[in-house]
């Protein structure tokens, strides 16, 4: 299992776009994808959870994958929310 | 003609008023758009493969549905409205929640519909106990997917198709029935709810169709099929008119579309009067949605940004992002053009964050820079996000409301605040960026000189100007009459403006209502005003207006007017010029 600390880096925060995006970018792999703001626990492969977060930016994240391809599947999602997702 | 004319002579006319969420003029067919209310009950099933194999008819055809949103919002509008319409069809393929919903008709046995009730309304609650509004909208997205599915479960269809143009009327409209819509020839929108900055609107305005939002049971008040006049304009539904009224209106669509064409071609001539005296035209700006219009108007910076819509937008004031990106949204679409940022203009008859809170005299009442000075950190920020966007040094801040110098030095040692903290952070901006003031309290026109060491320009703010020099309150219908936009006194003052900033180098320019006045453009001029910030939509009007006059007449005009004793005196001076400059019957727009 790897667990990332990531920060909201773009202005708008995860809103409805760059959520899709992350979901687009897990369904790829086979790993579980969790994502926990605070006490928060929602599955990052499901669009309508990731959607009940309220993630503005500077705020913290903590990502979980577990599965065969966890570290493939870590790797670009940390990337994308290291970019900003891609709105910088 | 003015709203209050058309009810007093023509009583067969039916007027609604609402709010002009899209400009144009439409007379049409009704098309009332019902939804049928979905109620669902718990309920058991006997027949659990049905149930299974309905919902998966349904999730398919609502995948199909929005797909074709998505096609005609990918043809007709931006990419940033489409991805979200994207979200919403990821949304009906989302395994964990399709699982459930699966997992509660065959464990417990639920209708498909409950079930997809029951699994929805779970989202939706969690979304609205937020405080933050872009959740709560994120959840009325989520309710109309909900619906969708619903619907097709129950195999009902949303008809949005149909033959010939209408004017669609509904209570409610979601983004992706506006869009819908659009297949058909619709000719204008009209809802009961909804204000400027909903969904229908900013779609409206983007898909360039009239809408008036906002009028309160207007679906039940009018037929199918019952010809109506849209006035996107001024935000009037006129239901069954009279010749005289639809001859009006059908004379005022011949003029707007020909003159729209026309201003095609002005929009790259330079602004100059016939005896090469150069005017600046800029634009007031609401919403970010309205830049596009500016632009091709052909505005040449925006001299008025409310950034109070922005507070109105969320319910609450905007953080230093929200503000940065939107300010920035408008520095670089009008770059290299100037963009002017008024701080936040609450109070008054702008509603403010606590409904309960009432003042007996809201317009002598906490608003304006008060209000801003009182909340230094709302301020500051704001500053901060006006400064951090101002790199590209095409943006200048502007104060509202200000009755006092002493205001002026308060809210710059603010403004030097938020630079030095930009500064410490390393945080580039542009350090020569304008600071200026709205003049629409008479109190400060007699400091102007005085003032002027502060503030590198103003902007003259009519509406409000009038109305405190007139001490009356131009929303009573009471004492309406004595709201006289050509008061000797706002001529004479608006005179007195220039003069105290005659040997300054403080630039003036000119805001309110009267500057996107045709007749009152001139004189104007006349005045000494050479920048005028007016409504996008009628800007390419006043431009050719200006074409065709001499500042020097305009100059005759002024003194003129200067000299009147009453309002009807200078209405006619200024009819009279206005008539001889457009030459025969050409009635304003």
């Amino acid at each position: 299992m790897i667990e990332k600390e990531v920060t909201i880096l773009n202005r708008a925060g995860l809103h409805t776009r760059p959520a899709a995006t992350l979901v687009k970018l897990a369904s790829k792999y086979k790993s579980d994808f969790y994502i926990i703001q605070d006490n928060l626990v929602v599955n990052g492969k499901s669009i309508i959870g990731v959607m009940t977060l309220c993630a503005e930016q500077g705020s913290k994240l903590i990502l979980k994958f577990e599965g065969e391809d966890e570290e493939e599947a870590a790797k670009e999602i940390v990337e994308y929310f290291n970019r900003g997702f891609d709105e910088l | 003609m003015s709203f209050d004319e058309l009810t007093l002579n023509r009583s067969k006319n039916r007027i609604f008023k609402g709010i002009a969420a899209a400009p144009g003029y439409v007379i049409g067919p009704v098309y009332v758009y019902q939804k049928e209310e979905i109620e669902i009950f718990p309920s058991v099933s006997l027949d659990i493969d049905y149930e299974l194999s309905a919902l998966e008819f349904a999730i398919e055809k609502s995948k199909k549905e929005l797909r074709k949103v998505i096609d005609l919002s990918e043809q007709r509008l931006n990419e940033r409205i489409t991805g979200i319409f994207e979200a919403h069809l990821l949304i009906l393929e989302d395994e964990q929640l399709l699982k459930s919903i699966y997992e509660k008709i065959q464990n417990q046995r639920h209708s498909a519909e409950y079930a997809v009730e029951s699994e929805f309304q779970h989202y939706i609650d969690l979304m609205r106990q937020s405080n933050d509004p872009t959740m709560i909208e994120r959840a009325n997205d989520i309710e109309d997917i909900k619906s969708r599915i619903i619907r097709n479960l129950q195999r009902k269809r949303w008809e949005s198709k149909f033959k010939k143009s209408v004017i669609v009327v509904a209570k409610n409209l979601t983004p992706a029935d506006t869009i819908l819509f659009t297949r058909n020839d619709v000719l204008a929108f009209v809802s009961e709810m909804g204000g400027l900055t909903s969904h229908t609107a900013i779609l409206a305005r983007a898909l360039n169709i009239p809408a008036v939002v906002g009028i309160q049971g207007i679906s039940k008040e009018l037929k199918n099929d019952e010809t109506i006049i849209v006035d996107g304009f001024e935000g009037l539904i006129i239901s069954n008119p009279d010749e005289e009224t639809l001859n009006d209106y059908k004379i005022r669509i011949e003029n707007y579309l020909a003159r729209k064409k026309k201003y095609e071609e002005l929009r790259n001539i330079p602004c100059k009067t016939r005896d090469n005296h150069r005017v600046t035209l800029l634009a007031n700006i609401d919403f970010l949605d309205e830049i596009p219009f500016a632009i091709s108007s052909g505005a040449e910076g925006v001299g008025l940004y409310r950034s109070e819509n922005l507070f109105f937008q969320k319910g609450t004031f905007p953080t230093e992002a929200e503000q940065v990106e939107a300010y920035i949204d408008l520095a670089e679409k009008f770059y290299p053009h100037i963009v002017t940022i008024r701080t936040f203009d609450l109070g008054g008859d702008k509603i403010f964050l606590d409904e309960d809170y009432q003042e007996n005299n809201p317009f002598l009442g906490w608003r304006g820079i008060r209000l801003l000075l009182d909340m230094p950190q709302v301020l500051k920020t704001q500053f901060r996000s006006i400064l951090i966007s101002s790199t590209y040094k095409n943006i200048r801040v502007m104060l509202p409301m200000v009755s006092s110098i002493d205001e002026i030095i308060k809210a710059k040692e603010i403004f030097e605040e938020a630079k030095k903290e930009l500064r410490s952070a390393g945080i580039k901006f542009d350090e020569k960026i304008k600071f200026g003031i709205m003049v629409e309290i008479p109190s400060i026109v007699y400091c102007l000189k005085e003032a002027s060491k502060y503030i590198d320009f103003i902007s003259v703010g009519t509406n409000d100007l009038t109305q405190y020099l007139l001490a009356v309150d131009r929303g009573n219908e009471k004492v309406f009459k004595s709201y006289q936009e050509f008061h000797p006194a706002l001529i004479r003052v608006l005179r007195q403006i220039t003069k105290e900033l005659l040997r300054t180098k403080v630039e003036i320019s000119i805001c309110g209502e009267i500057a996107s006045n045709l007749k009152a453009v001139p004189l104007l001029l006349g005045l000494g005003y050479n920048v005028l910030s007016v409504s996008e939509y009628l800007l390419p009007e006043i431009k050719k207006l200006i074409l065709d006059i001499k500042l020097n007449d305009c100059k005759k005009l002024a003194v003129k007017c200067l000299q009147a004793t009453n309002q009807n005196e200078i209405t006619n001076f200024i009819n009279d010029f206005y008539k001889k400059s457009k030459g025969e019957n050409n009635e304003s727009i």
